[in-house]
């Protein structure tokens, strides 16, 4: 056994002494104030607890009840701020519920929250492997710049000739060549008004549409003998045709005034005067095809539709629209030539509504 | 190969679709018109034997006469006509009647056998180039020759307008002669235009409220020949009568036919009360329809002979209800300032012609029957007692002026309000009742 060991041994035999025979240096207890408390029963603390209780609830009963301002006192927090439900209220721990609360001194706490800020790592790359390496938010588009006011013709002492002769360029080159600067060249042009479309050299529409390709024209019929085939074949080659005939309305569409102008021509003389009164309550849309010279064809006009009366009224009624039509345009409505295509068919509706 | 037929049609149709797509027809919506006669030509119909032509001009003056007499139609000028019809049988040359703005044509034919009178006619529309129904023949005698032409002028009206006309139709009426303080009363019959006047009573004793029987064959009316209003029945061809059997004390005075003619609605008083009463013509058992200590009168059958519109007092002023045929409770419909009266169901079944008195005035209106959309036509100093036309476009009523020797008249309106005019009488005429169209 070495020194050290000694010292050790003799160390915690006088430190077991002092433990065992230490009460010689105690001193008197300090003094401590004693708080009288009754015990209560279960039977009589659960009474106590529904005196307070909230009243009964119904349920029914839209809006909240207010709560009892006598029993503001003793009611509780959680009782003021309860919400009207069917759940039976918890009774809640009260000061009084610990007598044997040791009040002499509490124990110093001892914070469970450290004081040291956490370390912050700063993110790594890796971190971030989801996002895109650039926004995807649109880039602003490159604007050809152009002055409001012609550049000034470059001066002639100013032009530092070139030793190699620079074509000339042509604005709706579709090549874009690029051309290198010189010491002659305009100063950059500017616009006048920021338009990031104007030059939109990165967008994925197309820039022209697909259209269908046309179909080939099919070889003569195989079974020319099939009576049904070939007169199919002959509808069909005559579709070919119509199709290949501008069928759409030419020239813009009839503006305003010009329908104005034919309904007021119309109105002039769809006379009601000698209509019944079932007539009168009938409401229809008759059709018209017109002649290159604004003239309605007779055997064309046609009752389309009718509402708001019998057969005969609607017949009564058409037969007036029929007049007004014929009457007025005996000499040509004054309809636009080049528009033609756009008033050959007119659908007209004849509305009593305001002449009753 | 069905197959094969099958999918070549469905190609087809596949290239018929866009083409119909782009065919769409200009689309306009025409809200104004005018509200003016229709312009017709109606030249003189060829009479087609000797003795016929004086026949011919003068059917063909009453057709026009009719039509334009409506407010409906405008006759052209005949010194404006283009083209004379000659021939009923010849073409028509339309550039001809469009050129003078004839909407409407009117061709027709005389021709005279004996006594027997035979009309032919076709209507044209001018602008459709073509004929509206078909051609139709007449035929009857010589004294009935103005009911021909008024047929005629029906039929025209009818093809034209799409509703019933109202031209060979008759009118009762109470004809009246003398100062206001002595005047002489007695019931006459006439055309719907004033022409062929009869009467039917003498001027001995007061006459009241004549009243056609649904038929047109009979006229009920009241009379004061033994001193008390009394009703009588009167065939119109026989002029023969009987009186409808009142109980003792009471008096019994305008009175209405049912719309199937086997009853008579009237007011009866006794006790210087009046209520509504229905009789059974033929066995005069009589049924108390209401017994209010109000004056309840004037009662008018709806068509179908369900309900029945009167007036009444009940509610402290003279007002319009209506109530069941068989009584019971009534509703008041009149609803406006003033007091109404003499109210008169529509043939059509939808309108109530009325007479109403507001601030001195008389005024002749209409009003649906729930009361809604009164509409006054007329007003003047006293005018009421209104009776519908056959086809419920018309309304005639009495007028009578002012002063002394103020005197009564009647007078048409359409249910519009245009057209007022007054009706021709040889004199003072009154309370008028239109008869059905004849048959």
């Amino acid at each position: 056994m070495n020194t050290g060991q000694y010292i050790s041994l003799a160390g915690h035999a006088g430190l077991i002494g002092v433990l065992l025979f230490g009460g010689a240096w105690s001193s008197e207890p300090l003094p401590f104030d004693v708080t009288e408390v009754s015990v209560v029963s279960s039977e009589a603390y659960e009474a106590a607890l529904r005196a307070n209780e909230a009243p009964d609830v119904e349920t029914d009963v839209a809006a909240p009840v207010a709560p009892d301002e006598t029993n503001d006192e003793t009611a509780t927090p959680t009782q003021d701020s309860a919400p009207i439900t069917e759940t039976p209220v918890e009774p809640v721990a009260t000061p009084d519920e610990a007598p044997e609360v040791d009040t002499a001194q509490p124990a110093p706490v001892t914070p469970d929250v450290e004081d040291t800020p956490p370390e912050i790592t700063p993110p790594t790359e890796d971190f971030a492997a989801l996002v895109p390496e650039r926004s995807l938010r649109p880039r602003q588009k490159p604007i050809e710049r152009i002055a409001p006011t012609p550049a000034p013709a470059p001066q002639v002492p100013d032009t530092q000739p070139e030793e190699t002769v620079q074509e000339e360029t042509v604005a709706d080159d579709p090549v874009e060549t690029p051309v290198e600067e010189t010491d002659a060249a305009a100063p950059e042009e500017a616009t006048t008004e920021i338009d990031p479309e104007a030059s939109d050299e990165t967008t994925s529409a197309p820039k022209t549409s697909l259209r269908p390709q046309t179909r080939p024209k099919r070889a003569a019929a195989a079974d020319t003998s099939d009576a049904v085939s070939s007169a199919l074949q002959e509808a069909l080659a005559g579709g070919d045709e119509a199709t290949e005939t501008p069928a759409a309305p030419t020239g813009p569409p009839l503006t305003g005034r010009e329908r104005d102008g034919l309904r007021v021509a119309v109105s002039r003389c769809w006379s009601l005067g000698a209509l019944s009164s079932e007539a009168m309550q009938v409401t229809i849309t008759v059709g018209v095809q017109m002649t290159r010279e604004g003239k309605p064809v007779s055997g064309s006009i046609k009752l389309i539709d009718s509402t708001g009366g019998t057969q005969a009224a609607a017949t009564k009624a058409y037969e007036a629209a029929r007049r007004a039509i014929l009457r007025c345009g005996a000499t040509g409505y004054d309809l636009p030539a080049e528009k033609f295509e756009r008033w050959r068919n007119i659908e007209m509706k004849f509305n009593p509504e305001s002449m009753r | 190969m069905s197959m094969r037929i099958w999918g070549i049609l469905f190609f087809a149709l596949l290239g018929a679709v866009p083409l119909a797509a782009t065919a769409e027809p200009l689309r306009i919506e025409i809200t104004d018109g005018v509200i003016e006669p229709l312009p017709f030509a109606a030249p003189e119909f060829v009479p087609e034997n000797g003795g016929s032509g004086q026949l011919a001009a003068d059917i063909a003056r009453v057709v026009a006469a009719d039509l334009a007499g409506t407010g409906l139609f405008r006759e052209i000028d005949k010194t404006a006509f283009i083209s004379q019809v000659s021939s009923f049988s010849a073409p028509v040359q339309y550039a001809d009647w469009k050129a003078i703005n004839a909407q409407a044509l009117i061709t027709g034919a005389v021709s005279v056998a004996g006594e027997k009178v035979t009309v032919k006619f076709r209507v044209y529309d001018v602008f459709a180039g073509q004929e509206l129904g078909s051609g139709l023949q007449l035929a009857g005698t010589k004294a009935g020759w103005r009911r021909m032409a008024h047929k005629v002028a029906d039929t025209v009206y009818s093809r034209i307008t799409g509703e019933g006309a109202y031209f060979d139709s008759r009118v009762v009426y109470v004809a009246e002669n003398g100062p206001k303080n002595a005047r002489k009363k007695r019931l006459a019959i006439m055309d719907y235009d004033g022409a062929n006047v009869k009467y039917l009573t003498d001027s001995k004793a007061i006459v009241l409220a004549p009243r056609f029987s649904p038929t047109g064959d009979r006229v009920l009316y009241t009379s004061y020949e033994t001193g008390f209003p009394r009703i009588y029945v009167l065939d119109v061809e026989s002029v023969g009568r009987r009186v409808l059997q009142s109980r003792e004390g009471t008096t019994s005075f305008a009175p209405r036919f049912s719309p199937d003619g086997r009853r008579v609605v009237y007011s009866q008083e006794s006790g210087g009360n009046s209520d509504l009463y229905l009789m059974d013509v033929s066995t005069g058992s009589e049924q108390r329809l209401t017994s209010a200590p109000s004056i309840e009168t004037s009662p008018s059958f709806s068509p179908d002979g369900s309900q029945i519109v009167f007036e009444s007092d009940r509610s402290g002023s003279q007002q319009i209800y209506i109530m069941s045929a068989s009584g019971g409770e009534a509703r008041r419909i009149s609803a406006g300032a003033g007091r109404y009266g003499t109210p008169v169901w529509s043939p059509r079944g939808d309108l109530v012609a009325f007479t109403k008195q507001s601030k001195g005035r008389f005024h002749i209106g209409v009003m649906r029957t729930d009361g809604s959309g009164e509409k006054l036509l007329t007003a003047s100093f006293l005018e009421e007692g209104p009776t519908w036309s056959p086809n419920g476009r018309v309304i005639m009523f009495t007028r009578e002026t002012q002063g002394a020797s103020g005197r009564s008249s009647l007078y048409s309106v359409d249910i519009t309000g245009r057209n007022l005019k007054r009706v021709t009488t040889e004199g003072g005429a009154s309370d008028p009742s239109w008869s059905p169209l004849q048959k």
